[in-house]
């Protein structure tokens, strides 16, 4: 004959150890019955109609690059005159927008030497306007008024001015010319 | 809870604000160079004819002269200047000089008489391109010289470091 007081507390052990173990072991009732799938009709020999909502969306993009670098000599003049200026169409650049209302703007890293002058004009995409502008630090719009389009070289032509008073500068002077397609 | 909402809807805003702003822009970039070469040019306008035929008695014959040529120059050199030879020697007793008028910054030599060896005629030329400066020729003779032919003299002019 065991004494009470021990059996009490065996019946606790045995309580705590249950209700660890309910805690502790994933539900037998949740493994067997997984939730309905949203909207399941479950008819016997029926065929099963399930539905989701799907969103879509588009954000604006904006793509644009620049084919290649370009150098431009100044080598001739007309006697009288001062020296001829250069063009070149070499390079071109590719863009994407699917915005409306777009323009490219154009700039240097930094200015050139007094005298020269090197001026852009941007083949525009689609029912764009383009302007030849001379380049300097201060951004200046090359095209316009373009948008939700795609172009593959378009033509970026060059021209190079210089004055007589620039001397001859060996290799040449290099600037990096930023084109950003933005709002308008 | 209530930080926790907080620092997510910052989040999501934020997110936004990125997105809006990043679409708005694409870029790119490229080199571009501007070599300026050394450019000399010289041109003349048009061609001379000088005759010597009178003189007053006592004297040689009278000088022949000729201002009706021109040239014209661009240099974006410095210390460039211009030379002058004839392709034949002129007959004993004949000169031929020229007096080149010179663009702004040089310095002309003032009449120099020609011959098959190159003379500065303008020295100092630099950073200019200017048209219409005269070539002032001067023919002359003496009694000694006798009668000489027409003759066919090329000038030529070099503009040079």
């Amino acid at each position: 004959m065991r004494n009470p007081r021990t059996n009490n507390v065996w019946t606790c052990v045995w309580v705590a150890l249950f209700l660890m173990s309910a805690a502790l072991l994933p539900s037998r009732s949740a493994a067997q019955n997984p939730p309905p799938l949203p909207d399941a009709i479950g008819l016997a020999g029926a065929a099963v109609s399930l539905s989701q909502s799907v969103t879509v969306s588009v954000q604006d993009i904006n793509e644009l690059a620049i084919s290649s670098d370009v150098l431009l000599t100044i080598t001739s003049a007309t006697p009288g005159s001062g020296p001829q200026a250069v063009i070149d169409g070499t390079a071109t650049y590719n863009l994407t927008t699917n915005g409306s209302n777009k323009k490219i703007v154009g700039s240097l890293d930094s200015n050139f030497a007094a005298g020269i002058t090197l001026k852009s004009l941007l083949q525009a995409p689609g029912a764009g306007t383009s302007t030849e502008q001379a380049l300097s630090d201060v951004a200046v719009d090359l095209v316009t008024g373009f948008g939700q389009v795609t172009g593959t070289d378009l033509t970026i032509t060059y021209t190079a001015e210089a004055t007589i008073d620039v001397a001859p500068n060996g290799s040449g002077e290099s600037r990096i010319v930023t084109l950003t397609l933005m709002d308008n | 809870m209530q930080k926790l909402k907080a620092a997510a809807v910052a989040l999501v805003l934020f997110a936004g604000f990125s997105n809006a702003a990043m679409a708005q822009l694409a870029t790119d970039n490229h080199t571009v160079t501007v070599e300026v070469a050394a450019i000399s040019e010289i041109a003349i306008t048009g061609n001379a004819t000088l005759t010597i035929n009178s003189a007053t008695a006592g004297s040689n014959p009278d000088n022949a002269t000729d201002s009706s040529t021109s040239y014209a120059v661009t240099t974006n050199e410095s210390g460039v200047k211009i030379t002058a030879a004839t392709d034949v020697n002129m007959a004993s007793g004949v000169t031929l000089s020229v007096n080149a008028a010179a663009p702004t910054g040089a310095t002309s030599a003032g009449a120099t008489t020609l011959s098959t060896t190159a003379a500065d005629v303008v020295t100092g030329l630099g950073g200019v391109s200017e048209a219409g400066m005269s070539l002032g020729y001067t023919l002359a003779a003496t009694a000694a010289a006798g009668q000489v032919a027409s003759t066919a003299v090329t000038v030529t002019y070099t503009i040079t470091n």
